[in-house]
């Protein structure tokens, strides 16, 4: 009789064990899933926040400038560039900081600002 | 025996440590050393990081010479042993000769040391600028700043167990290139590493190693940002970085014909524009989406009659209550109305056109088509609207099967005036709130261009410009009896609602104008319905009681709507498919609706601007509803509960009686 209610005790706490486990699991399950999709959207957020803040320094700095770019805004630039770590953006910023003509530069300042709104994801 | 066993383990394991420690730096004694895969950047103060340890690098260390190439990404390769020259070794690690760079010249490696831990110690010289190349951050006392050096695996002879220097003798350095050196660019000294940086470095390469061990690719190493010194063209201010000419083009350009003309004709219109900005081409995005309410024809009436002064209404009030006719003042009865007066004017409603005075007449736009409904009773709210592709348009919209009047003066005299009634598109664009033109809302909106949600193509789909391309589904004529020049026509709007068209054709006598079109987008809303909602699924509810009030101006209070003085009526009651219409003029009003078995419905208040259908959807809650929402499930639980109850309660009155 003592054996048997100690088994009975041993199995409802195995029970108990197992469903607390399969609970947590469940949960751990979901909040990771919950996780994921948080950073993801951060990370989304992160990037649209990076390139935003480079179109709009390209933008203040650059095309609205009233006088050379300063070694210390170019390299500000470089780094935001860098940053992205996007290589159509690198290529196209490279392509402008290395025009040779006026032509040229225009060009890759239109497409620059293309690429860089349509990088901005909704 | 059990103890020869353990010696033999103890001898196992003796071996085991003496390779371990003592194996691997005898192996770092090769008489052919690589670049350390941490350690290999040195720092040129003019040109930056100089990379001796990157794939394609292949740079060797023997006791003669340093061969390979270093790579520096702003100035491209340096080679290490060229042809006429190179860097040589003296067989215990003092360096010598010279490196060639396309880009930057000779590099004198004398003054560079390699010391017994296999690190390169000293300075390299650019013989174009004397600037100088840091093997390692220690010789700079730098190390705080930026931890950095250069290390290879070779060891001099002394620091080996065998062999013997080998080492040759220098050989002359070669003449100075002929042509000038480049400019070397001026590179930022590297940022200053914090205890901040160690623990994340710390972290990343735990990372490394844990990805490492589960077979995963170590992360590329960002390259460093490397800034030329002398801004490049591009930067320079020396050119329009945007193509000017286009800008120009775009930005001084006027606004389009059709604003414009419009414009001409509504003043208000001209003035709402001027005010909030829109004056050139590039300014029209502000209107995108927004619909700019156009003066109705009693508006225009109304403004003829502020026009003559309050001074020559002075004596009005001496006609209150007389029977008179005066186009404009009086109303349909020929009584004067109560709110006219010294220092206040009525707005005029329902003035039929044919008892418009001439000046009203002649203050009519020309060329513009005018809607009035219900016997002319309300004037048809007319809206101007700019696509997404910067299209003008004009669109009203109305009820299923009321009679409309459609007004247009032509400019001169016309042989003929012809309407078509034409099928766009099926699915109607429900009119929302559109803005009136003097509401300062508008303006408010029309300057924030990201507040304006943008409203699809009207012109989308369209086939063309010839009326005979579109599904015409009625023709008709305007006439002009009374030969003021004022011509209307009646029509149907069809019963089933959509996007319709109206295009006006004026041919005119006078051959220079020819022929002129107008046209008018013109969507038929669907009625509105009384419903209730089961299951997510809504059913019409007829014979429902809908009564619309209105708020007088006069007594401020809400009053059931006089649908009588607008030939319709009031309250409705909804048909078999539970609708019901009604087409008011402007002014704040509220629905209440009643059907048996159901709850009162009264809706909030809201406003119509300047003539529209209302098409509200009002949704009625069952007044037993809450019956309906008991399910199975919750008798069950009701039950269950009730069992419980009854068990507790037994189980008590068993106790009392068994106590004694």
């Amino acid at each position: 009789m003592q054996e048997s209610k100690k088994r009975i005790v041993l199995i409802a706490v195995i029970g108990a064990l197992v469903i607390g486990n399969a609970f947590f699991a469940f949960n751990y399950f979901f909040l990771y899933l919950d996780q994921q999709a948080i950073t993801s959207e951060k990370n989304k957020t992160e990037l649209n926040g990076q390139v935003l803040n480079f179109a709009s320094m390209f933008v203040k700095k650059v095309l609205q400038a009233d006088s050379e770019v300063d070694f210390e805004t170019r390299l500000s630039l470089e780094n935001a560039v860098r940053d992205l770590k996007d290589k159509e953006i690198m290529e196209e910023w490279q392509n402008f900081t290395g025009s040779k003509t006026e032509a040229e530069a225009q060009n890759s300042v239109k497409k620059l600002l293309e690429i860089l709104i349509s990088k901005i994801q909704r | 025996m059990v103890d020869n066993l353990t010696r033999r383990k103890a001898l196992f394991l003796g071996i085991l440590f003496s390779l371990v420690f003592f194996v691997s730096p005898a192996l770092a004694s090769e008489t052919n050393g690589t670049v350390d895969g941490t350690y290999k950047y040195a720092w040129g103060e003019n040109i930056g990081w100089i990379n001796f340890g990157c794939s394609g690098c292949d740079v060797e260390i023997t006791d003669d010479a340093v061969t390979g190439n270093a790579w520096s990404s702003q100035f491209g390769w340096i080679n290490l042993n060229p042809t006429t020259s190179g860097v040589e070794n003296d067989g215990t690690g003092i360096l010598s000769g010279f490196a060639w760079s396309p880009n930057l010249g000779w590099i004198d490696f004398t003054g560079v040391t390699i010391n017994t831990n296999g690190e390169f110690l000293g300075y390299a010289t650019l013989k174009s600028d004397s600037s100088q190349i840091n093997f390692n951050c220690a010789t700079g006392d730098s190390c705080a700043e930026a931890d950095f050096r250069v290390k290879t695996d070779w060891r001099r002879e002394s620091m080996r167990n065998s062999g013997g220097s080998s080492g040759s003798a220098p050989r002359n350095p070669p003449p100075p290139p002929v042509t000038p050196p480049v400019i070397p660019p001026f590179v930022i000294p590297p940022t200053p590493i914090t205890i901040v940086d160690n623990i994340s470095d710390v972290i990343n390469y735990a990372s490394d190693f844990i990805s490492y061990l589960f077979g995963g690719d170590k992360p590329a190493t960002d390259t460093l940002a490397e800034v030329p010194k002398i801004a490049p063209k591009s930067f320079g201010l020396l050119w329009n970085l945007l193509p000017v000419k286009a800008i120009n083009s775009f930005v001084f350009a006027p606004l389009p014909y059709d604003i414009r003309i419009l414009a001409n004709k509504f003043p208000e219109l001209d003035k709402t524009l001027k005010s909030v900005g829109v004056e050139r081409l590039s300014d029209l995005g502000k209107l995108t989406g927004v619909s700019l309410n156009i003066p109705g024809l009693a508006n225009i009436l109304n403004k003829t009659i502020t026009t003559v002064g309050l001074e020559n209404l002075s004596e009005i009030d001496k006609l209150s209550g007389v029977s008179i006719n005066i186009p404009g003042l009086s109303n349909l009865d020929g009584q004067m109305m109560n709110n006219v007066g010294v220092g206040k004017i009525a707005l005029i409603k329902g003035l039929p056109i044919a008892k418009f005075s001439p000046s009203a007449k002649k203050n009519l736009p020309a060329e513009f088509v005018f809607a009035r409904a219900n016997q002319e009773l309300v004037d048809l709210n007319v809206a101007l609207s700019v696509g997404e592709r910067g299209e003008v348009s004009q669109q009203m919209s109305t009820l299923p099967g009321q009679t409309l009047r459609l007004v247009v003066k032509p400019i001169s005299k016309a042989s003929s005036v012809t309407g078509y009634f034409v099928f766009k598109a099926s699915t109607p664009k429900v009119s929302t709130n559109s803005i009136l033109r003097s509401s300062l809302t508008a303006s408010a909106l029309f300057s924030m261009n990201d507040f304006v949600e943008q409203a699809p193509s009207p012109f989308q789909g369209k086939a063309g410009d010839e009326v005979e391309n579109k599904l015409v589904l009625s023709t008709f004529e305007y006439t002009d009896p009374d030969n003021d020049g004022i011509y209307t026509a009646d029509v149907v709007s069809p019963v089933v609602p959509g996007e319709y068209e109206i295009i006006t054709v004026i041919n005119y006598i006078d051959p220079v104008l020819g022929t002129r079109q107008m046209r008018m987008t013109t969507v038929i809303d669907p009625e509105g319905y009384v419903f209730e909602k089961n299951n997510g699924k809504e059913t019409r509810i007829p014979s429902a009681i809908v009564s619309l009030y209105h708020l007088n101006t006069g007594t401020k209070k809400y009053e059931l709507w006089p649908a009588k003085d607008y030939q319709q009526e009031n309250p409705q009651v909804t048909d078999v498919r539970g609708t019901y219409s009604f087409l008011v003029p402007e002014g704040s009003y509220y629905f209440e609706v009643e059907a048996p078995g159901y709850l009162t419905y009264r809706g909030k208040a809201f406003l119509v601007a300047e003539g529209n259908g209302i098409h509200q959807n009002i949704e009625l809650a069952s007044s037993t509803k809450w019956i309906e929402k008991i399910d199975f499930q919750t008798v069950l639980l009701i039950v269950v509960l009730l069992l419980l109850m009854y068990n507790y309660v037994r189980g008590r009155a068993r106790d009392k009686v068994v106590s004694p």
